[in-house]
């Protein structure tokens, strides 16, 4: 969770506004909301488990519950011990099937482990905090800049760097990986 | 400076300390001439403030409450930066819900006018400087003086085209 008046504050300091002359705090939160929009919709894309988020659905007799509100994509949806539960493309009626659609969840009754991408919630004043890891805050940061210059290729840019860093991809900046082996022997 | 030391001296940039210049229908005490050159003072300090707004002069940057319905204040010049309201005959409403975030705007100086003669003046000196002259600039305006030159001094006006060949 990272303060918005943090990023506010670092925000201002890129665009040389420190004292609000010529952007408004509204149009800072409303970068940070879009940047951290953009950013989660890339991670949930690629499958970036930094965008993962876990939370325990109760399905009633009626075999239907609500996704919650930040709900963007399932990852999986687990049984406690019986595994893990498939999709199913009609209403499921056997247990460890579920079917999603539209805001609603559907499965047997029980209980699920319901592990989703999620999408951080808006912010609306300078004293909530947005629902990001502290290491992603370079990230929003740049993004929401971007946003602000109307430079939305740098922003989908910085986005996806992101999304490679976080997947393990920044290796793959590195010019010499040195000797890889394969199969015993070296290329 | 008070709102009297502010008026002398721009009878001092103009030449008309004894308020032989701006006296027509009055005497030397009470002259009607002081309203005008007071006008010409208010006058100044709009041109002044919005000269400074252009420049972004954050001594004329002001922070307001906003609640719907409420007019917009009477020394308002434009919001800084984007702000989620709409402005509709000078009243002010939300875009959807109302936002606690600060709406800053920039502000015009007071007049010069809504203060009493031996009042002091929020001006900073830097502030009052131009002001008189600018002022004074109109007075001599008023006769007809070329006040070109004085303008180029101030800031104000930019050089003739011809000149510059």
């Amino acid at each position: 969770m990272i303060p918005v008046s943090r990023i506010v504050s670092s925000l201002r300091y890129s665009l040389r506004d420190m004292q609000g002359l010529n952007v408004s705090d509204f149009e800072l939160i409303e970068a940070i909301n879009q940047a951290s929009a953009l950013l989660y919709g890339r991670l949930a894309e690629k499958f970036i488990h930094t965008a993962l988020k876990k939370t325990l659905l109760v399905v009633d007799e009626d075999g239907q519950t609500t996704l919650p509100s930040d709900f963007v994509s399932v990852h999986r949806v687990g049984m406690g011990e019986e595994g893990y539960a498939v999709p199913e493309s009609y209403r499921p009626d056997e247990a460890g099937t579920y079917r999603i659609a539209g805001n609603n969840f559907y499965a047997p009754e029980g209980s699920y482990s319901f592990e989703y991408y999620y999408l951080p919630q808006r912010v609306t004043s300078l004293t909530d905090r947005l629902d990001v890891p502290l290491s992603l805050s370079p990230y929003i940061e740049q993004i929401s800049a971007a946003m602000l210059s109307k430079d939305l290729s740098t922003a989908e840019q910085l986005a996806q760097l992101c999304c490679n860093v976080q997947a393990g991809g920044e290796i793959s900046h590195l010019e010499n990986t040195g000797p890889v082996e394969i199969l015993g022997g070296m290329l | 400076m008070t709102q009297k030391e502010m008026i002398a001296l721009v009878r001092k940039l103009i030449a008309d300390e004894q308020a032989t210049g701006f006296t027509e229908g009055g005497n030397l005490e009470e002259p009607e001439g002081t309203q005008e050159l007071l006008n010409y003072l208010d006058r100044a300090v709009d041109e002044y403030s919005k000269r400074q707004v252009s420049k972004r002069d954050v001594r004329l940057q002001k922070t307001m409450t906003v609640s719907n319905g409420r007019s917009l204040p009477d020394d308002f010049i434009e919001f800084c930066g984007a702000v989620p309201l709409n402005i509709d005959g000078g009243v002010i409403s939300y875009y959807g819900e109302a936002s606690t975030l600060p709406v800053r705007y920039f502000a015009r100086l007071p007049y010069v006018s809504s203060y009493g003669e031996n009042s002091s003046l929020p001006y900073k000196h830097d502030q009052e400087i131009a002001i008189t002259a600018l002022a004074a600039i109109y007075a001599l305006n008023k006769h007809e003086f070329n006040v070109s030159q004085d303008l180029m001094l101030l800031g104000y006006g930019v050089p003739n085209a011809n000149s510059q060949q």
